[in-house]
């Protein structure tokens, strides 16, 4: 720990000094933590809140249209009892706070559309989505990293000219575009794997990719910024002055320092995931939080919409915060010095 | 890249310095070939948008029941879908939609986002602080989620499906312009132009904003691509417009159930979506790079 800190130079005093220092710099890194902690959940809290605002605006109450199909054939007295049981016979206001306090309890409600408990339904849709998400994001960083080094090893020319290029079109092109192409060339014409087994191995790797390559174009693109940027670097030009091969610059030199900005991108991409999530599970016929969603805008069913919403966001602030906290670890540059960030 | 970094301008001149060094760059040279293409790229759509009749000859809504299904060829240059209806007719007559959705989107983005990063980052304190939390609360939602929480509040159509789109692309131009905001204020120029007396809003107006500009601009162009992609997204999920309409997205999601045997149906519009965005893309990239130069 000591190497950490800048020693003072001389006997006892120096290695005393120093522990004190160490200790001073690890007190500073748990406030910082905790305050980044207090921050992030705030944060999350404060979602729930626009969320809830904005699907507050849907004109009636979301139940009306189940309630007032004759079809159904509720009694007025129904009607009034199942609102009430749902809540939405009280001011907005106290039902925001009603659902918020439930919520920080563990209850998310019930929903309006299956009148089953919302972390029910949420706790069977996320192993599907998680697979999908964790997969895809596993091969955006594959593909990003083969772009990246590919840009830095492959002589100028046009070869390198279209590894630069890809990320752009990458980026350009419509996920539905690529998860119905897939389907078509892997699924249709080569037989890889069945439409009608939407959660086989070959399936999920196809909706992943699906979810991959416009999220790695943007992994892509900083990691190819941050090797070109340490590249310039002084330290870079010396180890080719000394004779070692452009490719083990890379490897030794240029890979450490864009690691930093690339742990960044990949927690802020991780809101693209989840909202493409939507779309692909749609395509490839999944079941996950993404159908979730889609079900419930149908439906008008908010306390399953609001629910599925925040626990992306959850996840998002969450990892984003773990890599918050991550970095004064990763980067020696960075220690003792949270207060500035 | 050492050209750029020995360049003198932003860091020797200051911000004014900076803003006419492209004007130079301009009129020394024609900008490079990928950027012309993608400028006749966006001219063609123009003009799809503005006079979609004077390109094609055929009508949108109504096809020719025994052409159905026609490959793409000579008479049908991008073939036609179940009800014989000519594709490309219907790529241009949804093209006007698409765009102009696109367009409130940023306009959105750009004017919200773009006051509350001015009033944050020029302000400072309690301002600054609440703004900064919900613009924090903003970027953890992720987007296209927070897009489909708005229009299904709002109600489905094109128009709602691009306020959505607008209303999630707000906070990262508070983002860019407060911290634009944060770096112009602090120029000598500005503390020239108070101490002389200049009011806070003449200072905001005349001189902080024309120097944020830019970079704000080159954003605003590139979250025109994104805001297309979005559009199409939650036009694809049925959350726009119903047919007849034919945006973009909803061409592909009505082509979709034709995908084995008419696959140019999902194709052609696809492809049309990535090529204009993937031009707009390259155009903020360059205008971007102006900004370095």
């Amino acid at each position: 720990m000591s190497v950490l800190t800048p020693t003072a130079p001389g006997g006892p005093t120096g290695t005393l000094a120093a522990s004190s220092a160490a200790a001073r710099t690890a007190r500073r890194y748990a406030s910082f933590a905790l305050r980044r902690t207090g921050q992030a959940l705030i944060v999350v809290v404060l979602a729930y809140v626009l969320v809830f605002a904005v699907l507050a605006a849907i004109p009636g109450d979301p139940i009306s249209a189940q309630l007032d199909d004759p079809q159904a054939g509720y009694s007025e007295a129904e009607k009034a009892q199942i609102r009430a049981f749902h809540g939405l016979d009280r001011p907005v206001l106290v039902q925001l706070l009603v659902s918020l306090g439930h919520a920080l309890t563990g209850d998310l409600g019930t929903s309006l559309s299956t009148a089953q408990p919302v972390t029910a339904m949420l706790g069977a849709a996320i192993p599907s989505t998680l697979a999908l998400a964790a997969t895809a994001l596993v091969l955006a960083v594959l593909i990003a990293a083969v772009l990246a080094l590919a840009s830095r090893l492959l002589p100028e020319g046009p070869a390198n000219t279209l590894v630069r290029a890809l990320p752009a079109v990458f980026l350009s092109t419509p996920n539905f575009l690529i998860g119905l192409v897939l389907i078509q060339v892997l699924a249709v014409t080569l037989g890889l794997f069945s439409l009608v087994e939407p959660h086989s191995p070959g399936s999920t790797l196809a909706a992943a990719l699906t979810l991959a390559i416009p999220v790695s174009a943007q992994i892509a693109q900083v990691f190819i910024t941050a090797l070109d940027e340490a590249a310039g670097q002084d330290y870079a030009e010396v180890a080719l002055a000394r004779g070692l091969r452009p490719g083990q610059v890379v490897v030794r030199h240029l890979l450490r320092p864009s690691l930093l900005p690339t742990v960044t991108i990949i927690g802020l991409v991780l809101g693209e995931v989840l909202g493409g999530s939507l779309i692909t599970e749609a395509i490839f016929g999944r079941s996950g939080v993404g159908t979730l969603v889609q079900k419930a805008v149908a439906a008008q069913d908010v306390p399953v919409l609001l629910a599925a919403v925040v626990l992306s966001a959850l996840v998002f602030v969450v990892v984003n915060l773990v890599i918050d906290l991550l970095y004064p670890l990763l980067d020696p540059r960075l220690r003792g010095k949270e207060d500035l960030r | 890249m050492s050209v750029l970094d020995a360049a003198p301008g932003p860091v020797a001149g200051g911000p004014v310095a900076a803003a006419t060094a492209p004007a130079r760059a301009l009129s020394r040279r024609l900008p490079p070939a990928s950027v012309l293409a993608s400028l006749a790229v966006l001219a063609v759509v123009l003009l799809w948008s503005l006079a979609p009749g004077l390109v094609t000859g055929h009508d949108p809504a109504v096809g020719v029941p025994d052409d159905k299904f026609t490959a793409p060829g000579a008479g049908y240059w991008l073939g036609t879908d179940h009800l014989g209806r000519d594709l490309l007719t219907r790529i241009v007559h949804g093209s006007a939609s698409s765009m102009t959705s696109a367009l409130i989107a940023v306009a959105i983005g750009v004017l919200a986002g773009g006051l509350l990063g001015l009033l944050g980052g020029y302000l400072g304190g309690w301002v600054d602080a609440v703004i900064g939390r919900v613009v924090e609360v903003l970027l953890a939602i992720p987007g296209f989620l927070l897009a489909v929480v708005i229009v299904t509040a709002l109600g489905y159509d094109t128009r709602n499906a691009a306020i959505a789109t607008g209303v999630s692309a707000v906070a990262v131009f508070a983002r860019l312009m407060r911290s634009e905001v944060l770096r112009v204020r602090t120029s000598v120029f500005i503390e020239a132009a108070r101490l002389s007396g200049a009011s806070a809003g003449y200072v905001l107006l005349r001189h902080v904003l024309p120097n944020a500009v830019r970079p704000v601009l080159s954003l605003a162009v590139l979250q025109f691509g994104i805001a297309i992609l979005v559009i199409a997204g939650l036009a694809f999920l049925g959350y726009g417009d119903p047919p007849p309409a034919s945006d973009w997205g909803l061409l592909v999601s009505d082509g979709r159930e034709h995908l084995l045997h008419a696959p140019w149906l999902v194709i052609a519009p696809g492809l049309v979506i990535a090529v204009v965005v993937l031009s707009v893309s390259r155009l903020s990239s360059w205008l971007d790079l102006g900004r370095n130069r």
